[in-house]
């Protein structure tokens, strides 16, 4: 007997619980329209494409990609030296920031896709406040950007994350901080729930 | 004013996101670590690939991209 409709009603599932993280990246992307910044648009919505495309079981499952910690710490140190000492804003940061996040999503996307419960509990109540803190910055933080986006008064009144950053991250020792900061959550994210999935 | 009460706001979720993991590390907290929250929601593939690659925006914002927006007037 075929296992069709049981596949198609597990992909249709699989959609459904992608659905929320398809709308946050097209919500995201949107912003990145709004701010005139469409190569920044593009890559949230590709992402988004990607996700539905798998969650429809369309994409190949890539072969999981065993990387130590170590060899992710040199990595990340090698990468975070460069975006040290390379201009900001310029062609070789560009290279090596999306070398990291090539590599990043594709360790990331090795991992086979899960089929984990829905959270219960203390992890439950945890996801519970850690979304709502996330929620409530990132319209705090949305907010702002339009309040502050028309003149240079209505910008200083109302100033965005990056508005106030920037000027940190422009010195040599607010760099260093950022980048390790980056670096290491990036090793973070991609170890995290490995003994899950 | 409308500066300060901007930034405080900014403040005040990096106030509360601090006082959530001191809570969340004691024995007898209510609520999982954002740790083990992570641990968790990180199985899910979309789940990993959307917070992946915000965070690598942020970098990609920060170091190449343009940061800040110039006013539209």
């Amino acid at each position: 007997m075929s296992d069709r409709p049981a596949r198609t009603v597990s992909r249709a599932r699989q959609l459904l619980r992608a659905l929320p993280w398809i709308a946050v990246l097209v919500i995201i992307g949107t912003v990145q329209l709004i701010r005139d910044a469409p190569v920044d648009s593009v890559i949230f919505a590709v992402v988004a494409v990607l996700i539905v495309l798998d969650a429809v079981g369309v994409l190949p499952q890539l072969p999981a990609m065993q990387v130590t910690l170590a060899a992710l710490v040199i990595g990340g140190l090698l990468a975070a030296a460069l975006l040290v000492l390379v201009p900001r804003h310029g062609l070789l940061a560009g290279i090596v920031v999306s070398a990291v996040g090539l590599a990043a999503v594709a360790i990331a996307w090795s991992r086979p896709a899960s089929r984990t419960r829905m959270p219960r509990g203390r992890v439950l109540r945890g996801a519970i406040l850690w979304a709502s803190i996330t929620i409530v910055l990132c319209l705090w933080e949305l907010s702002s950007f339009l309040l502050g986006r028309y003149t240079v008064d209505t910008k200083i009144a109302h100033p965005a994350v990056s508005d106030l950053l920037d000027p940190a991250v422009d010195t040599v020792p607010g760099r260093v901080v950022f980048v390790v900061v980056w670096i290491a959550a990036m090793i973070g994210f991609v170890r995290v729930g490995r003994t899950r999935s | 004013m409308t500066r300060e009460l901007t930034i405080a706001g900014y403040l005040v979720c990096l106030l509360i996101a601090f006082v959530l993991v001191v809570i969340s590390h004691r024995r007898d907290a209510p609520f999982a670590t954002l740790g083990e929250v992570l641990d968790q929601v990180f199985a899910d593939r979309a789940v990993r690939i959307t917070i992946i690659v915000f965070w690598w925006w942020l970098g990609w914002h920060f170091l190449v991209a343009r940061t800040v927006d110039p006013p539209l007037t």
